[in-house]
């Protein structure tokens, strides 16, 4: 019965089914938060997943990847992210209840009391550090530094993975040219958290949590966390294995699995395969479908939204506000868009000028 | 104030919450206290504390034994009247003893203050010559007064000094009246127990107290601990860490304590000694401790101090369960250079011992580098340092030899022919015994028969004149010497050329009569030497050989090749180099004799047959195999196991892979083309094994020059000289170079067998060495094997003469060594005493026929030419001691001459006047009736001179 | 003090004793008799070496195999093979002497005791050299130039039969027995051997012959003296 839930695991694991099935959770999380926060829901969800590990750890090869030291962080990093986003979207929640039934929020009926710093704030803290040492203090009995070969140039190991935090870029280089992945997603990634606050300057509803006050701009900054950045590094460090082929979580990693890679660039789509007619020499002219899709796909949705669902939004914004708001939006979705090209058509780029090393 | 503050949460919950915290942490920190400082090597060292402890408390004991307890007691009652006595003058003694007191301090006051004066006194000097020097007189001149003023007071303090010393000395004298006795009969005493107590303070050294306890303590072993890690830093040995070189420091002495003390020889492991000290360790030893380390021969990671991650390695499956149960072994993932199995350590010795045909000491390692030798792995593995000859036959004229049928049966099995052939079999092996792949083995054998036969050059042959007699030839097999190499007619000393058996269902008579006569003549390069055979002989022989048949081979029925086959194979090479279709059209171009033809040149050139034998088209073709020159330290990642579930080690993936190479393509789906190729030698497992030592001597590890065994000229020539020996077998006949002659066995009286070389370059001339091992000429007539023409040229002769003269530590000239003639009176006396012991007797120049061999012996005439001068002197001393076995009699036993009146009977002397006189003998001389010994002259005697001229 | 002079009077009767009573030492003497049809006699051919062919008027014949008129085999060496376990002999100082008279040893066959001389006499003009074979004592190859040159040497471990043979003579052989004891006998040409002075005790005797190989037999010797031990060798 173990077996057969493994290879049921193994095959869900797919990137197509594991993104797709993540995205309509966290759809359906934002659509009903009050029902996934109750407390039936969330130890449901914190057992399902407690469960999960539970058994894996009965697999051998998933236990080796679970347990070495340097993943083990990783693994707590997801119940504690998980705990917290749970935390703070009860706590919105309920604000959300109060607001509606037009009572103080949690955070103003916290603020009347006041109370000393001694013993209250220290104390507490000095015993929750003590905790804190003597948890580390195991940790570093238990798990040794993992000190591997002495490092030799001439043999990279295989898989040669990024550090946990940057496992996300590495996953977006699958589908992107490293330009794209490595320089221009970061920095935007970067810029955005920063514009954040300069973007959304709303004072009315900063100080409390709250869902509905704020939903587009949660629902906007967990899918990027969630689902474009803790995924990912969910897959980088138990789903890829040597030689970046994908493995599921119980199927040990063998260096001689072969897959088959058949990606074609776009201009190859409407070229050669329906147009027929050999790739014209000129760069510009190859690469005209990929240009004219690129402009459609930036200016179209900023025009048409401006008139339609984002209205409202747009007079609140400005134009030059909305215009970063959008290329920010926009750049972020195109992600998971490219994902879907490549799962779907085995599309490479949409853009690949190979003559400067630029491909999108 | 606020009345009551509120209260956030209950700061009693929160006291409890820290005293549970506090003690946890307490817990956890001596926990990692504790864990980090009980270390595994500590428990080895208190081991091996209290073992050391147990066997000095041993030899305290046997020491304890050993002291003479009569004469203890008897001095003890001298100390103890001794004392009595002096107990007598006890006050007088403690007056002394308080006058000798007070003596010292005196002595101490008048010592300080002669000192100071002398400071005074050497800077008032100094300063005087300064200004005498600068010629600044009134400064010189006050401080020459200083100096006379002082002067006295000086030496006046000296004097008292002096005075003090000597009334302190008497004082002491005095006192040693009294006690004098009991101090001698004391210092007596001790020197009887001394060995007694010395061990008697190893012991409580060793004890591990309290005090030792805290020392070691976890916090407190920063002071001094008596547990230390031990290391040896080794000047210029490395670590290579990838273009990154470091010291190399070996920790294995924490553990193994006593490698290089005696007295621990069968104590449990880790505290063995290591075995043979002399050799290995000791300080004096070719590779001490300290130079050396253990990591250099041994692998394994030095730096680390515990069992696993030393990188043990176990030498078989159940010490790997012993370890995984006592030490919790298992193989370090993170360490490349583990440590080599204790049965192959041999293998390190090739990191600094290059260049040496025979290892010395490392009978396995050389056993390896002798077998992939014989077997021609060299054939298709390129090894640096080990460029060897062709191993196999040359086929370029082989349309001469064999019929093309025999080919072919031979190739399906070689083995069928003739089981001990070297020969591995190629083709119906694991990996091609599959329907599909068997139909296209034979068509590659039929293909390489054919293909063997057209561009085979005719050669000419000469017929044997008569039909030779089979009897009369094996006879011939057994006496000429071919058993020094082959083993043939039911004996088998040597294995050295193939065993010859089954003859007649294999070659042609005018072919092996022609071989035989002339090797050269059909192949250029063969180690294969003439023994200058008449016509009669080697008919004989012939037909001897001949008559050995093998019918069962001969009965093996040809399998049908399938035309479609030859050119579906043909097909796919052409398709490596054209398309398709080109190939195809090209192939309808060819007759099917040329498809086979063609294809049989690619199989040849995809197996590599051309790696052993000499073939036509393929002179210098690539060799097929792996290079092998760094395989020991091939990653074992490189290393392909397949589905053989083996451990994942290097010496059981070369062990398998020599055993049963074809393995590894078990259970993979590969077209005929890309099947390994390597074929099955049928190893033995002893065999594999010493091929697996070679293999893992093959490191990348490089040693530094000063580290490494610098052979000098005269090492380099032995060793040049012993390749050729090791090519040409000499050893199968000859006791050379400390190896037996194998064929030395088969005769039951040694003087018949081939003769025994040790000390040939201290006996015999460079020139008529030289001369002799390119031409050959009876010296002992007696012996009916023959010294072969090998054909050397001018280097491997001058090679050979080298090798003897420096053997015997003989710088090697290339002149001949006179005689200094003597005194004319001393060359008489010296023919008369060749007379009297009558050497004409056995050394008779022309032989007579009918005499059994015993009674001849080496023409005397040659013996110049031949021998070393100083040699013969030492020769006719004593020969046995030269040359065990020989027939030669001793004629000076214990050095006594039996004839008195030459030289007063001066042995040496008279050995002197011998071989002075061999010098200038002549056969002809002797016989022609020239004087001989007086008064035993019979009518006898003077006829068989006459008799023999 | 008398008790003393007693004691020793008691010693000096078992003294007496044990000398006096070579009386009931027992000899063993017996014959070796031959049955079946002796092989031919063959002849030596000296004429390789000319002196020795002068030496003799008639032809030579082998000694390996020589059968007596009374039908029993000259040459068998006969000694005691066990019994004498523990016991030590002073080596005589009297040397056995093997003579080379005429291109032959005399006597072909015979014992020497361990450490006993052993002198080797060269009458003959010709060069003899004589090569000893031992294997449990190391081999020797004396040349003897001269006649009357005479050799001593000794032979430090007993072996059953040291082949002696001489390098320039091939037909020359002979066989030597040394033992750590006197007790060893040779027949005679009446095929007679006797073995002297054996002190009572359970012994095995043991008779060798250089083609017919080995027999043994059993003997206790007791006060009555002379014991017989007959040996039978087939042709």
């Amino acid at each position: 019965m173990i077996e057969a839930f493994k290879h049921g695991v193994n095959a869900f694991c797919n990137p197509t089914s594991i993104f797709s099935a993540a995205v309509a959770l966290f759809a359906l999380m934002m659509a009903f938060p009050a029902f996934f926060v109750s407390t039936p829901a969330a130890l449901v969800l914190a057992f399902l997943t407690l469960g999960f590990f539970g058994v894996g750890l009965t697999d051998e090869h998933f236990r080796t990847i679970v347990t070495t030291p340097d993943n083990v962080p990783i693994v707590g990093m997801l119940f504690i992210f998980g705990y917290f986003t749970w935390f703070a979207l009860r706590k919105a929640v309920e604000n959300d209840k109060r607001i509606a039934a037009g009572q103080p929020t949690l955070e103003k009926a916290e603020a009347e009391e006041k109370v000393m710093v001694f013993p209250y704030l220290i104390y507490i803290e000095f015993v929750a550090a003590l905790f804190y040492s003597i948890i580390l203090v195991l940790w570093s009995i238990f798990l040794k530094a993992p000190l591997e070969d002495t490092a030799n140039p001439s043999i990279s190991p295989n898989p040669s993975k990024a550090p946990w935090y940057f496992l996300g870029l590495q996953e977006m280089l699958v589908y992107y040219d490293p330009w794209i992945a490595g320089v221009l997603l970061p920095t935007f990634i970067i810029l955005g958290l920063c514009a954040i606050p300069y973007i959304d300057n709303d004072p009315k509803t900063s100080g409390f949590y709250s869902f509905k006050e704020r939903r587009r701009g949660i629902i906007l900054f967990l899918f990027g966390f969630w689902i474009l950045w803790v995924l990912l590094i969910i897959i980088g460090t138990f789903l890829r294995g040597p030689n970046w082929n994908f493995f599921g979580p119980f199927e040990t990693w063998d260096v001689h699995k072969l897959v088959p890679l058949m990606n074609v660039n776009l201009s190859d789509y409407v070229f050669v395969k329906t147009l027929g007619m050999g790739l014209p020499k000129a760069w510009y002219l190859r690469e005209m479908p990929g240009f004219i899709l690129l402009t459609l796909y930036f200016w179209l949705p900023v025009t048409l939204l401006r008139r339609t669902v984002f209205k409202k939004y747009y007079e609140s914004l400005g134009a030059t506000r909305y215009v970063i708001y959008m290329i920010l939006f926009l750049t972020m979705f195109s992600l998971p868009i490219k994902m879907y090209l490549r799962w779907a058509f085995n599309l490479k780029y949409i853009v690949a000028i190979p003559e400067f090393f630029f491909n999108i | 104030m606020p009345g009551q503050a509120p209260k956030l949460y209950s700061i009693k919950k929160t006291t409890v919450a820290f005293a549970v915290a506090s003690v946890f942490l307490l817990i956890s920190l001596v926990w990692m206290v504790l864990q980090d400082s009980t270390r595994e090597w500590k428990g080895w060292q208190r081991k091996f504390m209290e073992l050391s402890r147990q066997k000095a408390s041993a030899e305290l004991e046997a020491a304890g034994k050993a002291v003479d307890t009569a004469k203890l007691a008897e001095l003890t009652k001298q100390i103890e009247a001794a004392r009595t006595q002096s107990k007598a003058h006890s006050d007088e003694i403690t007056r002394v003893k308080k006058e000798i007191a007070k003596a010292d301090v005196d002595t101490l006051k008048a010592r300080a203050h002669y000192q100071d004066l002398k400071q005074f006194q050497d800077s008032d000097r100094y300063f005087l010559e300064e200004y005498r020097a600068h010629h600044e007189d009134e400064q010189a001149k006050a401080y020459e007064a200083l100096l006379a003023h002082r002067g006295p007071e000086f030496s006046k303090a000296k004097a008292d000094l002096e005075s003090l010393e000597a009334a302190r000395e008497g004082l002491q004298a005095k006192l040693e009246k009294f006690t004098g006795a009991e101090e001698t009969a004391r210092r007596e005493a001790a020197k009887l127990t001394q060995a007694k107590t010395l061990l008697e303070k190893k012991v409580k050294k060793l004890t591990f107290d309290w005090m030792q306890m805290i020392l070691n303590a976890p916090m407190l072993d920063f002071i001094r601990p008596s547990l230390q890690i031990q290391q040896i830093v080794l000047e210029n040995l490395y670590d290579d860490y990838y273009f990154n070189k470091t010291q190399k420091v070996d920790r294995c002495v924490t553990c193994h304590l006593g490698i290089d003390q005696k007295g621990f020889e069968d104590a449990p492991q880790p505290f063995r000694t290591h075995p043979r000290p002399e050799l290995f360790l000791a300080a004096d030893s070719p590779h001490p401790l300290e130079e050396i380390g253990c990591t250099v021969c041994h692998g394994g990671s030095g730096h680390s101090a515990s069992f696993v991650t030393a990188a043990h390695t176990p030498r078989d499956k159940k010490q790997a369960e012993a370890w995984e149960k006592k030490y919790h072994w298992h193989p370090m993932k993170h360490w490349s250079e583990k440590m080599l199995p204790l049965n192959h350590a041999e293998a390190s010795c090739a990191k600094c011992h290059a260049g040496q045909a025979e290892m010395p000491e490392a009978p396995k390692l050389s056993q390896g580098r002798k077998l992939a030798e014989t077997f021609g792995c060299f054939a298709c593995h390129k090894v640096d340092g080990f460029e060897r000859w062709k191993v196999g036959p040359n086929l370029k004229h082989v349309q001469s030899k064999l019929e093309q049928d025999w080919i072919i049966r031979w190739l399906q099995n070689p083995k069928e022919f003739r089981p001990s052939t070297k020969m591995p079999r190629i083709f119906h092996l694991r990996n091609t015994s599959d329907p599909g792949s068997a139909s296209k083995n034979d068509a590659a054998i039929a293909a390489i028969a054919a293909y063997l036969m057209k561009n085979s050059e005719p050669i000419a042959l000469d017929n044997p004149p008569a039909a030779g007699d089979p009897q009369k030839g094996e006879a011939l097999v057994k006496e000429l010497g071919c058993l020094g190499c082959h083993s043939a007619a039911g004996v088998s000393a040597n294995h050295h050329g193939p065993e010859l058996s089954g003859l007649g269902s294999k070659v042609k008579a005018e072919w092996l009569y022609t071989w035989l006569k002339d090797p050269k003549r059909y192949h250029t390069e063969t180690r294969m030497p003439s023994l200058r055979l008449s016509d009669e002989e080697a008919s004989h022989i012939t037909s001897y050989l001949l008559s050995l048949r093998n019918e069962k081979f001969e009965s093996i029925e040809l399998p049908h090749v399938k035309p479609e086959v030859v050119e579906q194979m043909a097909l796919n090479f052409m398709t490596t180099t054209k398309r398709q279709v080109e190939a195809k059209a090209e192939l309808e171009k060819m007759s099917e004799e040329d498809r086979l033809e063609y294809l049989g040149g690619k199989m040849i050139g995809q197996q590599g047959c051309f790696g052993c034998h000499d073939i036509k088209g393929f002179e210098n073709a690539k060799q097929i195999g792996t290079e092998l020159s760094e395989e020991g330290s091939k990653d074992v990642e490189k290393l392909f196991f397949g589905f053989v579930p083996l451990e994942h080690t290097r010496q059981s993936w070369f062990f398998q892979k020599l055993k049963e190479p074809r393995i590894f393509d078990d259970g993979k789906e590969l077209p005929y083309f890309e099947k390994l190729r390597m074929p099955q030698f049928d190893f033995t497992d002893e065999q594999a094994d010493a091929l697996v030592t070679f293999l893992l001597s093959l490191q990348k590890t490089v040693i530094p020059e000063a580290m490494q065994n610098r052979l000098d000229l005269r090492e380099q020539q032995i060793e040049a000289g012993r390749l050729i020996v090791a090519q040409f077998h000499c050893q199968g006949c000859h006791t050379l170079d400390g190896k037996v002659g194998a064929v030395r066995e088969i005769f039951e009286d040694k003087g018949k067998a081939p003769p025994i070389l040790t000390g040939e370059g201290k006996k015999v001339q460079s020139p008529w060495l030289y001369k002799f091992l390119s031409g050959p000429t009876t010296i002992r007539p007696w012996l009916t094997y023959r010294m072969p023409t090998f054909g050397f040229d001018h280097a491997k002769l001058t090679e050979l003469v080298q090798y003897f003269n420096n053997l015997d530590q003989v710088p090697p000239a290339f002149v001949h060594e006179g005689v200094v003639p003597s005194t004319e009176e001393e060359l008489q006396s010296g023919g008369k005493l060749f007379q009297m012991f009558q050497c004409i007797k056995c050394h008779k120049s022309n032989p007579e026929p009918g005499l059994s061999a015993s009674f001849l012996a080496p023409d005397l005439a040659v013996a110049r030419e031949r021998l070393r001068p100083d040699w013969v002197l030492e020769w006719l001393k004593d020969p046995q001691t030269l040359q065990e076995g020989t027939m030669m009699p001793t004629f000076f036993s214990e050095g006594q001459s039996p004839v008195p009146d030459i030289f007063e009977g001066d042995a040496a002397k008279q050995i002197k006047a011998i071989r002075d006189y061999l010098w200038i003998f002549n056969p002809e001389a002797v016989s022609s009736g020239a004087p001989s010994a007086k008064g035993t002259q019979t009518p006898a005697s003077a006829a068989s001179s006459s008799a023999t001229a | 003090m008398k008790i003393q002079s007693m004691f020793s009077a008691i010693g000096v009767v078992v003294l007496f004793f044990a000398v006096a009573n070579p009386a009931h030492a027992g000899t063993v003497s017996g014959k070796a008799s031959f049955s079946g049809t002796a092989p031919a006699v063959q002849e030596i051919d000296m004429n390789a070496d000319p002196t020795c062919a002068g030496l003799h008027s008639e032809t030579v014949t082998t000694e390996d195999v020589v059968v007596n008129a009374n039908g029993t085999l000259k040459n068998v060496f006969v000694y005691v093979k066990q019994g004498l376990e523990g016991k030590t002999f002073e080596p005589p100082a009297t040397s056995v002497k093997m003579d080379q008279n005429g291109c032959q040893y005399h006597p072909h066959v015979f014992g020497v005791q361990v450490n006993q001389p052993f002198e080797i006499i060269n009458s003959d003009s010709t060069l003899h050299n004589v090569h000893g074979m031992p294997t449990q004592s190391k081999e020797f190859n004396l040349g003897m130039p001269i006649q009357g040159m005479k050799l001593t040497r000794k032979f430090d471990k007993p072996e059953v039969m040291v082949k002696f043979k001489c390098d320039v003579h091939p037909w020359m052989n002979a066989y030597a027995g040394v033992l750590p004891h006197p007790f060893f006998g040779v027949t005679n040409e009446e095929g007679v051997f006797e073995i002297k002075d054996l002190p009572a005790g359970q012994y095995v005797v043991e008779a060798w012959h250089e083609k017919f190989g080995v027999q043994t037999q059993n003997i206790t010797i007791d006060e009555a003296g002379v014991q017989t031990a007959d040996f039978a060798f087939a042709g």
